[in-house]
């Protein structure tokens, strides 16, 4: 039982994950719908990045919105200014986030806690400036415009639903890729960062430089999904990479739950599309948007992926009433 | 550079930075009672200065007046927040409080927008506003004000936490959460007093730099970076380091501003406090944390 | 003296003003149980730590296997074989129990991150080979059937377990246990001891052992190392420890120092 649990691998669920959401464009062949669902994939691949940080190794980023932005405005200007060919750009997109990732993580993750936040934050602040500053590179405030649709193998990516496609298979992978980390000794070995550093290094954990990778792979989770967005709107402007973009990222996180790579998944999805269901409110929308923040967090404390766990064993316990006592003599002990 | 304009900008460095000191000390305030960093605190800051504003222009009322009841009205919504969104779920792991917090920021702005408008307003300047010269670098009376409410705010809360039962109780809270329960102080009193005390002193921030810098309903996101960012620069925890902090960042941003380019004055800020942090983890004034297995 | 699998030479640790431990000698010899005791704040858990890295000596040397292990971070000597437990208790409450006991066995991984993200046969057979030295390090302390529990979820006693069925699995050379009997029953302090005595017979692990409870002590010990206000008092065999007029003053107080009793 134990072989089975821990080694039949996270193919099935994300295969499962994979073929739902493949099913969508036939049930739900509207554009608009495919749009705001590719953009939700795209937050879920920072997201899961982010969650790895976050909810695996403790280590909190209020700065991740700008690996996105860097990614973006490099892919940008590589083949909009300079018509680098798209997998080139995507190379040096990425580099450039895990470089810059690297260069920032170095000093930054030695701070801890609230300290920690302060700095990733800053840095956040400090790109966000950059972007809207050097107006020559990135077109400044109003955006840089022309960027050129995604191409793979000489083919334009122009059908909504074609790009809907690359996206969620792009999420499929990172996702799968997340998982298979999460059950290695890499896994372990960040987990064990986020409850106790003591015990992490004294079974042998370099905590420094697990949270640097950790850092630098979630940095480049983010570069993906800023150079597909880059791609896939043809238009970029500092405001989408910036400081709320960031704490919404840190929120999709902890909605979704901390707990688990599909919690950050759930989050990103939660909080992509709940704007545009709230879109009909129209003037009271923003104060809808954070009631609900405020009560799904003040009565889902483990996020929707716990929250779902935790009405599965009430509703098991309901239908088996002999359970109830034990439970409650347990929580009586514990 | 000449001392006329330095001075000038250490003038507006210092008013703009002791609202940052305040909603540093706000921040501050919260977190020595509850642990957690409290992102409405911002929004507390753009309450004193909208529901004065909403006060004075919509309600026809004296400014003295309209300025004691948007300080009352900040800290009754600051009251309202602790028992409704915080106490029921004060056990709740401090990130999820955290959201909660951005949540409740959310709610405050967007509530504001919808009662009032999306505009910016103005308050009267409190004392007029013929500009006062010194050395060459003019300072208007408001500046005066600013600094020397500031001044007053920070006395005050030193006298409270050093004398009376209640500041006491809450520098107790802030030490050691578990032992000031067990000898009798009320742990979630404090919790509510210490979210009226930092809207109270957020309100006042936002009250006297309104009348300098205009005031909207958005005006809080700003403050409360700055804030944030000056209690850390101070070392969190520590209220006095929040207000240096504060006066600090403000400092830094004017002479970015002036010497290097008005664009990247708050990059510069940033850039310096990252470097601090870099070399002192815990900030200007707070104590490094011990290492013991 | 060959066989000294650990040796402090003249170790001396200050913490600001405080000097807790001034020039400490002592040896630990391979395949023995060497207690650490003396009364509180006498430097034992002081002395522990500057061996696993936790805490940097002023001066002094610390040998493991005859090679320095001064100015090296924790990691690296958990890579050589120190290993050890903590007094309060750090289990990774975020993982089950058997993922608490695989996760000890990180310094032996050797399979990279793309094995890792891509499943190869390497990290398969790896995994499949730390799962079962995990089975068998619960299976040794006992614990195998709650090995998918949350680890959070277990009581007391039993993390105590876990956390050496952790340490276990990483087949220390040397393993130092930091009061491994605190907060544990007269029964469940018995049960320790006969593992500890196990993990020497059985796995051939050098323990060295910091504990109040003197019956454990005397009960486990080859050997006895006795420190007061930072520096050694005695060293020996139990029954020499329990006969030497100095360490019984220490613990007990004599007429002129009554007032620095450690209180132990």
């Amino acid at each position: 039982m134990i072989v089975s649990r821990l080694a039949s691998g996270a193919l099935l669920p994300v295969g499962a994950f994979l073929a739902t959401m493949l099913a969508v464009p036939f049930l739900l062949p509207n554009p608009y719908y495919l749009s705001i669902l590719s953009l939700a994939c795209m937050n879920a691949i920072t997201a899961v990045g982010l969650n790895m940080l976050l909810g695996f190794a403790g280590q909190i980023s209020l700065g991740h919105a700008a690996f996105c932005g860097l990614a973006a405005y490099a892919t940008g200007i590589a083949t909009a200014t300079y018509g680098l060919p798209m997998w080139g750009s995507f190379l040096l997109a990425i580099g450039l986030v895990a470089l810059v990732a690297l260069l920032v993580g170095m000093p930054t993750l030695k701070l801890t806690g609230h300290y920690l936040a302060m700095g990733t934050l800053g840095f956040g602040i400090i790109v966000y400036i950059v972007f809207n500053e050097s107006i020559e590179w990135t077109g400044g405030p109003s955006g840089m415009v022309g960027i050129p649709r995604l191409a793979l193998f000489g083919h334009e990516l122009w059908e909504d639903t074609e790009y809907y496609h690359l996206v969620t298979g792009v999420l499929c992978l990172v996702l799968l890729l997340s998982l298979n980390l999460i059950h290695s000794r890499f896994g372990r070995a960040l987990k064990a960062i986020h409850t106790s550093e003591k015990a992490a290094m004294c079974i042998g954990v370099d905590i420094a430089r697990y949270k640097l990778f950790v850092f630098v792979l979630s940095a480049v989770y983010a570069g993906i999904a800023g150079f597909l967005y880059a791609h896939y709107l043809g238009f970029i402007a500092p405001s989408s990479f910036g400081f709320h973009v960031s704490v919404q990222l840190v929120v999709m996180v902890v909605l979704g739950g901390m707990c688990s790579v599909w919690g950050a998944v759930a989050g990103a999805f939660f909080l992509t599309m709940l704007p545009e269901f709230l879109r009909v409110f129209e003037n009271v929308e923003t104060l809808i948007y954070g009631g609900i923040l405020v009560f799904c967090m003040m009565f889902m404390p483990q996020g929707i992926v716990g929250g779902i766990g935790t009405l599965f064993r009430v509703l098991r316990r309901s239908f088996r009433p002999e359970a109830v006592s034990a439970q409650t003599g347990e929580e009586r002990n514990g | 550079m000449d001392v006329s304009s330095s001075l000038q900008y250490l003038f507006s460095g210092l008013t703009v930075g002791a609202t940052y000191g305040l909603t540093g000390l706000g921040f501050t305030i919260i977190f020595n009672t509850t642990g957690i960093i409290n992102f409405a605190q911002g929004e507390f800051v753009m309450l004193g200065g909208m529901l004065a504003v909403i006060c004075q222009s919509a309600l026809g009322l004296p400014l003295p007046l309209a300025v004691l009841l948007a300080m009352l009205g900040a800290t009754l919504i600051g009251a309202i927040v602790e028992r409704v969104a915080i106490r029921p779920v004060r056990t709740a792991p401090p990130i999820n409080l955290v959201i909660i917090t951005i949540g409740i920021s959310i709610l405050i702005r967007s509530a504001m927008m919808l009662l009032w408008d999306k505009d910016t307003h103005t308050l009267p300047h409190f004392s007029g506003t013929d500009p006062i010269t010194v050395l060459g670098a003019t300072l208007m009376p408001q500046s005066l004000w600013i600094l020397g409410i500031t001044a007053v705010v920070l006395y005050g809360l030193r006298t409270f936490f050093r004398r009376s039962i209640f500041g006491k109780a809450m520098l107790a809270c802030a030490h050691q959460r578990k032992a000031a329960w067990l000898v009798g102080i009320g742990v979630e009193g404090m919790v509510l007093l210490s979210f009226m005390i930092s809207a109270l002193v957020g309100a006042v921030g936002g009250v006297m730099l309104a009348p300098m810098t205009m005031t909207s309903y958005d005006v809080g996101i700003l403050l409360g970076l700055k804030g944030f960012a000056a209690c850390i620069l101070g070392g969190l925890g520590n209220p006095f380091g929040a207000a240096a902090g504060g006066l600090a960042i403000g400092v830094l941003e004017s002479f970015g501003a002036g010497m290097i380019s008005s664009a990247y004055k708050d990059a510069f800020a940033f850039i310096i406090l990252l470097l601090l942090l870099f070399v002192r983890p815990s900030g200007l004034f707070g104590k490094p944390e011990v290492r013991r297995v | 003296m060959a066989d000294s699998l650990l040796q402090c030479r003249e170790v001396c640790v200050r913490f600001g003003g405080v000097q807790a431990l001034s020039s400490v000698s002592c040896t630990v010899e391979k395949g023995t149980i060497t207690s650490i005791i003396g009364p509180n704040g006498a430097g034992k858990t002081t002395l522990l730590n500057a061996v696993t890295g936790t805490v940097d000596p002023a001066s002094g040397s610390i040998l493991f296997a005859g090679e320095g292990l001064t100015g090296l971070p924790p990691h690296v000597r958990a890579g050589r074989g120190v290993l050890r437990t903590f007094q309060n208790l750090e289990i990774f409450t975020n993982m089950t129990v058997l993922e608490n006991v695989m996760a000890g066995r990180h310094r032996m991984g050797r399979y990279g991150v793309l094995d890792a993200f891509f499943r190869t046969p390497r990290y398969r057979r790896e995994e499949r080979a730390t799962r079962d030295a995990a089975m068998h390090a619960l299976g040794f302390v006992g614990l195998e059937s709650m090995a998918l529990l949350p680890a959070g979820e277990l009581a007391y006693g039993n993390q105590r377990l876990l956390e050496m069925a952790r340490v276990i699995v990483a087949a220390p050379d040397l393993l130092l246990l930091d009061e491994p009997a605190a907060g544990l029953n007269m029964q469940e302090t018995r049960q320790l001891g006969e593992l500890i005595r196990r993990m020497r017979d059985e796995l051939g692990i050098t323990v060295a052992l910091v504990e109040h409870d003197m019956e454990l002590v005397m009960d486990v010990s080859d050997r006895i190392l006795v420190l007061s206000f930072g520096a050694v008092l005695a060293e020996g065999t139990p029954l020499e420890i329990q006969r030497n007029p100095e360490v019984v003053a220490a613990y007990l107080g004599t007429d002129d120092e009554e007032t620095t009793d450690g209180g132990a």
